[in-house]
């Protein structure tokens, strides 16, 4: 309402109108006046009335314009510096608005950061109390757990060198078997190859001994055997 | 003319100890028998010309004894295939020795085993120095080793492993 009211004040676009309604006011009058001629004389009359209240119209029009118009300049004179005072007040009073919400606001601050301070510094010790919470409970899992580990170690150590011991005795079995197993075969082939040289030997010795006779005894005495073996036999069987 | 049987025909073995000697005999006898499609030659002496001396002279005794006519072809013939056929059943025994032996030895041996296993038998003689000394047989499809080079191998390499043997 008040800023209706201030740019009412401050403008002046309603003068003209006005102007041109107390004109147009005054045409209407004439014109009436015109329409209810009488007599001449009142007629007469009644034109010098009419031209008198015409001039008189037209005398207090000027004057209402001539007011009007000084009125509306008073008053846009008024509601320009109304309008400038106005500003300078608002202007001010946004200034101290500003500086009491600067005020306001750096003293929120302070306060916030003080009640933000204490919370976070509340709220760092909870955290640090936390913090030493866990580290004790994580130290004391990290004892247990390194318990754990060390007991599952030399569990496991054990067991491997258990095994270990299984298997290197078992393999140690097992090489000796291959070994006993390597003996034999040489110390076989060792005799298959001094066999192999003692006939050999023995070979080259008979040929180099047996003479034509020798064979032909030989030769009678095998054929005498043969005749043992298989033509008595057959004989026998025969009977 | 009658013609005896194959058996009648063994003491002829007395000339044959040996397989060649058997072979070379059945050839003749073969080639005798090719002479009777030569009808214009004078068979007996064609007989004598083809056929070994002994042979011959064996026929001839044979002949003789059993009348068989030489100069009739086909009592010649028939006598030979009978011939034929006798020696051809003469079973073959294989002897096989390290070294060479001499004929009077072969015949020896022959002669051994006609008396011993009372067969009829030439012999077919190898050699083979592996023997070493002794002999292999094989006869009617059986084989015998009496080798010293077998003793080697089987009693004697039993002997020299019982003598490696450590006591």
């Amino acid at each position: 309402m008040i800023e209706i009211i201030q740019n009412f004040s401050t403008s002046a676009w309603w003068i003209p109108y006005a102007s041109l309604l107390a004109n147009l006011a005054l045409l209407l009058a004439v014109l009436y006046l015109l329409n209810y001629r009488g007599s001449d004389a009142a007629v007469k009359t009644a034109d010098a009335r009419i031209a008198k209240m015409f001039k008189e119209a037209e005398f207090r029009g000027a004057q209402i314009v001539t007011e009007a118009t000084e009125r509306a300049k008073k008053i846009l004179s008024e509601a320009t510096i109304s309008k400038i005072s106005l500003e300078t007040r608002v202007d001010r009073a946004f200034d101290d608005i500003i500086i009491m919400v600067q005020s306001r606001v750096k003293d929120e601050n302070l306060a916030f950061s003080l009640q933000l301070k204490k919370k976070m510094d509340e709220e760092i010790l909870l955290l640090e109390q936390e913090a030493i919470k866990i580290i004790e409970d994580l130290k004391e899992h990290g004892k247990k757990q390194l318990g754990y580990f060390t007991e599952s170690m030399q569990t496991e150590t054990k067991n491997i060198h258990e095994e270990l011991f299984r298997d290197i005795e078992q393999n140690v079995e097992v090489i000796k078997q291959d070994m006993n197993t390597y003996r034999e075969r040489q110390y076989k082939k060792i005799d298959q190859n001094m066999n192999m040289i003692i006939q050999a030997t023995f070979r080259e010795y008979l040929k180099y001994i047996l003479s034509y006779e020798n064979n032909e005894d030989i030769i009678f005495k095998s054929l005498e055997k043969y005749k043992s073996d298989n033509l008595e036999a057959k004989k026998n069987g025969n009977q | 003319m009658e013609i005896n049987n194959a058996n009648s025909h063994r003491i002829m073995l007395d000339q044959i100890y040996t397989l060649h000697e058997l072979q070379i005999y059945l050839r003749s006898l073969k080639t005798a028998e090719n002479l009777r499609f030569e009808q214009s030659i004078n068979f007996f002496e064609e007989l004598r010309n083809t056929l070994p001396s002994l042979l011959m002279k064996y026929l001839q005794d044979y002949a003789e004894s059993n009348k068989i006519n030489l100069q009739n072809q086909e009592q010649v013939l028939k006598l030979s295939v009978d011939l034929v056929n006798y020696l051809e059943s003469i079973p073959v025994v294989e002897l096989t020795f390290p070294i060479d032996l001499t004929y009077r030895q072969i015949i020896k041996i022959c002669k051994w085993w006609r008396t011993n296993s009372n067969d009829a038998v030439v012999v077919n003689i190898k050699i083979n120095p592996e023997l070493l000394s002794g002999l292999t047989i094989a006869f009617k499809g059986k084989y015998f080793d009496y080798s010293l080079n077998r003793w080697l191998e089987h009693e004697g390499a039993v002997a020299i492993a019982k003598l490696l043997t450590p006591t």
